[in-house]
This record gives structure tokens, sequence and C-alpha cells, in this order.
């Protein structure tokens, strides 16, 4: 039970990177390739508030939006002067300025050597202390951020902000001869879903207890685009069965009785097939309403 | 709104269907795994003893040879007779390099596989990750390869047979102020292990009186001149190259050659251990310093590994003098624990700390209450292609 517990939570913590990428990828149709580096800025921040400077989790999380968000917004209006898939080239840059920000600055970041021992999240109110110490009561947890993110997300589709982020996504120019300022929606919604990339930050680096750089690399944010885009664009079901799919797929492929030689291998191997056959029957994903 | 919900409706028939396939695919794999499975021979009840490696990913190539080498060891063991009269088993698990994988590894076999004994990770990020959840299942985690200092005394439940970073750096940095040298030139890389031995080798040298002058480079550079040409006008008494791997160490002694430049050298384990590398570059090393763990060459244990893995591979074992032997040794520490103390991850623990002076292939293995293997890097000195014990 403990494995599928663990498994639940990290599946509630890619839900909350597919949901957050799906209002930028989804929504305003940004191609990002960046939201590792929110996902890690978020996870740095809490985790070296909670380590060095003994902050409470839920205000180090809080810092990590903030630091996400003041970053995202300012990466956001760079972005926003490139066009079409050049954004998708530029974001690619930032993932990497971040993550060797993440390499380098060892004074903070303790550089590839990684962040070792963060705490849990614990809710203290006077004499009365509870710690999320148990994988139980941690899955309660990631599942509550995952709902308020759910709801969020299916606010906003549902308000005019949303609507608009579509017109956006289907004709830019057709909205700004509306007198819509598109930038300031796309900044807007750009750094909402950095803000909320680095909850699932802080809540992966206080699950695992220990964060390197490598986690934060392009490869990962490649792969948050492909779990939004698997489980469909522009839908909040479509990101969480995503995640629920991409993160639990590799897992299962452990009880797959390949001989032990070739194992990991071919786990691999079928994965990235089971990915190809899927793309190719469903480009629009598993519950998309927009193609890329 | 009509045809969107109409829309919405059919696309989720086609997703619940699409999940049926998917659960059919990997269920029938599963139970094809388990018939297979099955057709063993089920004699005697096997002992099951967890492994986390990282088997794809950026730490492959270091999982791969480990595999074989504690592969080799169980069937060794397997055939002597197995432990205390019951085949040992392992169950391995790719823990890819990094803490989110290990995690989900340590999981899986203790939860599932129920095993009281994880020999892992390889990775110092493996083993990081891995602990607190060993920790809580009361489950023994022993890693025969992560070397980070963070791992001192981290939890009860882990140890290692493979001696810290800081051991090594240690050694080196007295060796140096021993020499009479002042200021050294560094070239580190930037991964874990090398920022560890460096890190160890400054705290200790500036504690001296001595002064560094350091350059970073990424695991991937495949130019190093410009880095090398800085350190060359430092004109420092020596120049430390402290990388992860050989093709590192291997560019930078191809481009000093280039340069013409002959400093003093001094380096990590990684070079000490090749002996190719040191032979190949033979004019430069004369004389330089580094540290190694490694096995004694005349050690019987040490030679019957080589030349069983030779026979079982058909290739050199990688990793000779550093990982290979206390890879092999884990397997054995493991069957000498059960033995002792029966297949319980606490009372394997607690016992680990009582291993002293024990004979295997990576020489005597003694563990300290830390957790910590005792000893570790003896210094040596280049001569002639070969790194020799230093008087």
């Amino acid at each position: 039970m403990e494995y599928l517990t663990h498994l639940a939570v990290l599946v509630g913590i890619y839900s909350i990177l597919a949901l957050s990428l799906n209002l930028v990828l989804g929504y305003a149709g940004i191609i990002s390739v960046t939201h590792a580096a929110f996902f890690g800025l978020g996870a740095y921040t809490s985790a070296i508030l909670t380590t060095v400077y003994d902050l409470n989790f839920f205000l180090a999380a809080l810092c990590g939006v903030l630091v996400a968000a003041i970053i995202s917004l300012f990466v956001g209006t760079v972005l926003s002067k490139f066009r079409g898939d050049f954004v998708a080239l530029g974001s690619v840059g930032f993932n990497v300025i971040v993550w060797s920000v993440f390499l380098n600055v060892q004074e903070l970041t303790r550089g590839p050597l990684g962040i070792p021992g963060i705490g849990r999240p614990n809710l203290e109110f006077g004499i009365w202390n509870y710690e999320f110490s148990s994988n139980v009561s941690f899955l309660v947890l990631s599942v509550i951020f995952v709902a308020l993110v759910y709801f969020l997300c299916q606010f906003i589709e549902k308000s005019s902000f949303g609507r608009a982020l579509k017109a956006i996504r289907e004709d830019e120019e057709a909205l700004q001869v509306f007198g819509y300022r598109t930038l300031h929606y796309k900044l807007a919604v750009f750094v909402i879903g950095a803000g909320l990339a680095s909850i699932a930050g802080a809540l992966f680096a206080s699950y695992i207890t220990f964060i390197d750089p490598s986690t934060f690399t392009i490869n990962e944010s490649i792969f948050l685009l492909s779990v939004v885009i698997l489980g469909g664009l522009a839908s909040n079901r479509g990101a969480l069965i995503g995640a629920l799919a991409l993160v639990l797929l590799p897992e299962f492929l452990r009880f797959v009785g390949f001989p032990s030689d070739i194992a990991a291998q071919m786990r691999q191997v079928v994965y990235g097939v089971m990915l190809i056959v899927l793309m190719l029957y469903r480009p629009q994903g598993l519950v998309g309403e927009y193609k890329l | 709104m009509e045809p969107e919900a109409q829309g919405s409706g059919t696309s989720l028939i086609k997703t619940v269907l699409w999940l049926v396939v998917l659960i059919l695919i990997v269920g029938g794999l599963i139970i094809y795994g388990k018939k297979g499975g099955e057709e063993k021979e089920a004699s005697k009840e096997p002992i099951k003893v967890g492994v986390m490696l990282p088997l794809t990913g950026d730490g492959a190539p270091y999982g791969e040879p480990a595999r074989n080498v504690y592969l080799l060891a169980t069937e060794e063991i397997n055939t002597a007779g197995g432990v205390s009269g019951q085949p040992l088993e392992l169950i391995i698990e790719d823990s890819k390099c990094n803490g989110k994988d290990a995690t989900s590894a340590a999981q899986k076999l203790i939860n599932i596989d129920k095993v009281q004994i994880i020999l892992g990770g390889f990775c110092s990020s493996e083993s990081i990750a891995a602990t607190p959840v060993a920790a809580a299942a009361k489950v023994a985690l022993f890693s025969p390869g992560s070397s980070s200092p963070d791992l001192t005394g981290i939890s009860p439940y882990f140890f290692r047979n493979y001696p810290s970073d800081a051991s090594q750096g240690k050694v080196l940095a007295e060796a140096a102020v021993a020499k009479g040298w002042k200021k050294v030139a560094f070239l580190q890389e930037q991964t874990d292990y090398a920022l560890g031995v460096f890190k160890a080798f400054s705290a200790r040298f500036t504690e001296l009186g001595g002064t560094i002058i350091k350059e970073e480079v990424p695991s991937n550079t495949i130019d190093f001149r410009s880095v090398l040409s800085k350190l060359k006008t430092a004109n420092a008494d020596a120049f430390f190259l402290d990388p992860q791997t050989l093709p590192v160490a291997e560019r930078v002694f191809k481009q000093m050659q280039d340069l013409k430049w002959k400093p003093v050298l001094m380096f990590n384990d990684v070079v000490g251990g090749a002996p190719e590398t040191l032979a190949t570059y033979k004019d430069l090393m004369e004389g330089a310093l580094t540290a190694e763990f490694t096995a004694d060459p005349n050690n019987p244990k040490f030679t019957k590994l080589l030349a069983e893995y030779k026979t079982k591979y058909g290739v050199d074992l990688l990793y000779a003098s550093s990982y290979g032997p206390t890879e092999y040794d884990a397997v054995y520490l493991i069957k000498t624990g059960i033995e002792a103390v029966g297949n319980n991850g606490e009372k394997f623990a607690v016992w680990s700390r009582t291993v002293k002076d024990w004979e295997g292939a990576s020489g005597k293995t003694t563990i300290g209450a830390d957790g910590d293997r005792i000893g570790g890097h003896t210094l040596k000195i280049v001569k002639d292609g070969k790194a020799e014990v230093m008087k």
C-alpha cells in the first residue's frame, strides 16, 4: 500500500505541474519548454528556506511562488518578443540558465551535491503541532493542493479571461483588432502557470527530502510537455489523466517480467513505443480539444 | 451547446476505451511475466535482497558492471550452498541515478517485494533520497558506491563499504602541505563526487595555510584549453585534476600535452585507479600524487574476482580498483550478515556497525558507528607510469 501511496503522491505533484503547464500551453498556446525551471525554482526556494532559515513549509512554498512569479514575469516579457516556434527555443534557453544557476551558485544551492534532509511540512498553532511525516498524510496534503489548483484552472477556463486566452491561441491578431492587450493576457497566464508549478516544486522537495540540479533539466520540461500533450491540450481533466498515465506507466512496467539483463532498457523502449503509438492514433491526446 | 456536449461525451468513451486497452496490455504483460517466474524451481524459499542501480540514464555506465558483479557474486554464493542453506535472490530495480526514481524503486522493493535489505543506491543522490524511505520501514540500505560526505551518519539504517570523498581530499591536502606546496591550481568537474573531493581538500588545505585557484567545468566539456591556459598562468606549485570520469581526464591530459604544460600533478582516485591512463601519459605523470582506494593486486579474492568476471562476461571488469571490489564484497557481507543475525533489516543494520577487519576483495573492511568505511584512501605516488604506495 505504501508503494501505491507513494505513486499517488507523485501523480499528485505531476498533476499540479500538468495543470499549470496546460494553462500556458493548452489554453494560451504558448509553447513553453521551461516549466521544469519554475518547478525547480519552487523546489529550491522552499528547500533553502526550510533547511537554512527554518521557515515553515507553507510560508516557504509561498515565497517560492513569489520568486517564480517575479522571475516568470521577466522571462515572459522577454519571450513575448519572440514569434511562433521561436518562443519554444527561447524558453529552452531559460531552462538551461536556471539549471546552470542551480549548479553554480553553490553558496546557496550546494551545486551538484544537492540539498539533503529537507523536512516534511508541519502546521503549528500554539501548542498544537502536526507534521505530515507519514506518506498517507502527505498524500492528503497533496490531494488538497491538486484540488485547489484544479478548481483554479477550471475557474480560469470558465472565466472571460480563459475565453480570451483561447481566442489568443486561435488568432492573436484578431483579438488585438478588438482592442485586447494580448500581451497582458499571455503574461498573466505565464506567471500563474509558473507560480503553480513552484507549488509542485515545494511539495516535491519536501516529499523526496532531497533535490539536486539534475531533476530540473530540459528533459523534465519535455516530459511535462508530453504529459500535457498526451493527456489532451486545453483540458484540465486531460492534464490529470496525462499525469496519471505517464507517472504510473513506467512504474507498472517494473512488474513486467523482462529478463533481468535487459529489463531496464526494455521498459524504456516499451514506454517510448506506447507514447509514439498514442500520438499516432490520438494526436489530440486522450481527452484534448485542441491540437498543436 | 448541443454538439459540444456530444463531442465531449464521445471523447470520454474513447478515453475510457483507451485506458482499458492500456490496462489490458500492461496487465497481460504482468501476467505473462508472473508465469515465467512460476516456472522456476521452488525447492527452497529464496532470501530476497533488493538492489537499486542506475541501469538507464546518466549513471548507466556504472550500473551495468555493478549488476554483473552482483549477479556473479550471487551465483557463486548459490552454487556454494546459498545463505544458511537458502538461495539468495536479487530483485534488481532501476533507480536512474536520481532521487525521485530511487524513492520509487525503494518503495517498490520494500512494500511489494518485502525485502529487508537493499543493496544500493549507487549514486549518492539515490542513497540520500532512499534513506528516509528505508529508515521508515526499518530496512537496511547498504551502498557500495555512494561516496558523498552528506551520507556520513545520515541514518542508523544506512551504511557503506565505499569510503567517503572526505577521506581522499584530506589525505591529499596533508600530502601537498608536507611537500611544501603553498598554492594549488584546481580543476573540478561539476558533479557531486568531484565537488565532494574538492570540499574536503580545500577545507584541510586552507586550514594548513595553502591557497587554491579553482576552475570548474561542466561534464560535457570538450575543449579545456582556455581553462588550462588560465590555470597555467597562475604559476601554482601543483595542479590538481578532479574529474568524475576517465574520458574527461584523458581529454585534459591530451590538451595539457598540446599546451606543453608539465606541472606537478595531483589527481583523485578516478585517474589514480586507471593504470592504462597512467601508462599512456607517463611523461606527464612522473611524481604525481594521488589518493587511491584500491584493492591490493596480490589479494587472492581480488584476483579471483577479476578472473571470474572475465570468464563469465568475456570483458575486463570496469572500475576494477574502485567500485568493482566493494560491490563484490557487499554481496558477501550481506551473506555474512544474514547468517549472523537473520534476514532482518534492523538487526542487519546494527550488525553492520560491528563489521571489523572483514577480509574481502577490497581489502579489510571496518564499518564505523556513523556507517562509513573506516580507513579508505592511501596516498600514492606515480613512478614510471605506475601508482605506488608512498612510503
